[in-house]
């Protein structure tokens, strides 16, 4: 009994240290890596002290090596976007400009009634009253309703033009000038209004 | 930054020691199968069931207690045969040497072990 005790204390040690050194994304909304390994390290933190004839080590060395792999595959995601595409996804719009998209709630297995059920959590209980919903890519909804001020729609992100927007908005014109004056590689972020006005905020601080 | 670090170095040294303790381990089961198959004295089987408790430690490590228990039960059985001289004692030694080979091929890096 006694070394279930230690062991508990061992495995309660291990785990805050884990979410510690995963950072705050772990206690608040979770992406699917995020998720995974919370998963994962819960289930592994259990092992040794619900048996105690498994070695501790057979509980220890995989948490450890889960909180070690999370934290080379975020740094991974945040230098490459194929990969950071690949395990995250990307924020799907399925309200665009007052319209309901169907072809974007079928794909993302949303019924109707979800959709309604999420409104009615956010208090929007007229779907006309929605401009603008997105599925964020940890599978959270974001409204944006007609009587809020400004949406600004993300054109380019670290450097990468998001094209299904382009394409959506039109402004294929601007992102070719932008590419051709000064390149992608220093935007962070460059996004444009419904009223057209572009934002674009340079590494190192620069905006306009 | 830290965080980085951190998981660098311990993905390399969790790498590095679980490679090094599926080495050690099996070159110590190798030690202990060697010598219970060579065994012919009762003092043999005294001298290799005491390796066998000196390497326990190491062992468990990373082997569950149950497998580690079984094999020690049947050292004691073995030694018990021996010294009566019982006609089951190569059945007894048979088992054994079962027991230390499949501790063996589940310590080692192969597919029965992922399995």
């Amino acid at each position: 009994m006694v070394a279930i005790v230690i062991r508990c204390l061992i495995m309660y040690i291990l785990l805050t240290f884990s979410m510690r050194i995963m950072g705050k994304r772990q206690i608040g909304e979770l992406d699917v890596g995020d998720l995974v390994s919370t998963l994962l390290i819960s289930e592994l933190a259990a092992i040794p002290i619900d048996d105690p004839d498994i070695p501790i080590l057979n509980a220890i060395i995989p948490i450890l090596l889960i909180i070690s792999l999370e934290i080379v595959v975020s740094t991974i995601k945040n230098s490459s976007r194929f990969v950071k595409k690949a395990v995250e996804g990307r924020p799907v719009y399925i309200i665009y400009k007052g319209r309901l998209l169907e072809e974007a709630l079928i794909n993302n297995r949303i019924s109707i009634n979800e959709l309604l059920s999420e409104m009615r959590g956010q208090n929007i209980f007229d779907i006309s009253e929605v401009k603008y919903g997105i599925i964020e890519q940890n599978g959270t909804l974001s409204l944006f309703k007609n009587s809020d001020t400004t949406f600004a729609h993300s054109l380019i992100i670290d450097g990468e033009v998001m094209e299904d927007a382009v394409k959506r908005l039109g402004v294929e014109k601007e992102i070719q000038k932008v590419m051709t004056e000064e390149g992608l590689k220093d935007i962070i972020l460059m996004t444009i209004d419904d009223s057209g006005k572009t934002n674009i905020i340079r590494r190192n601080g620069n905006g306009g | 930054m830290g965080a980085k670090i951190f998981a660098i170095i311990t993905l390399v040294m969790i790498l590095t020691s679980v490679t090094l303790n599926t080495k050690i381990l099996n070159e110590r089961i190798d030690e202990i199968l060697g010598d219970v198959e060579n065994h012919s004295h009762y003092d043999d089987v005294l001298a290799t069931k005491d390796k066998y408790l000196k390497y326990q430690r190491f062992i468990s490590i990373s082997v569950s207690h149950k497998d580690l228990m079984n094999i020690e039960d049947l050292f004691s059985e073995y030694e018990a045969e021996v010294r009566l001289e019982n006609e089951n004692k190569n059945i007894t030694k048979s088992r054994l040497i079962s027991a230390l080979k499949h501790l063996k091929r589940l310590s080692a890096i192969n597919i029965d072990s992922i399995i």
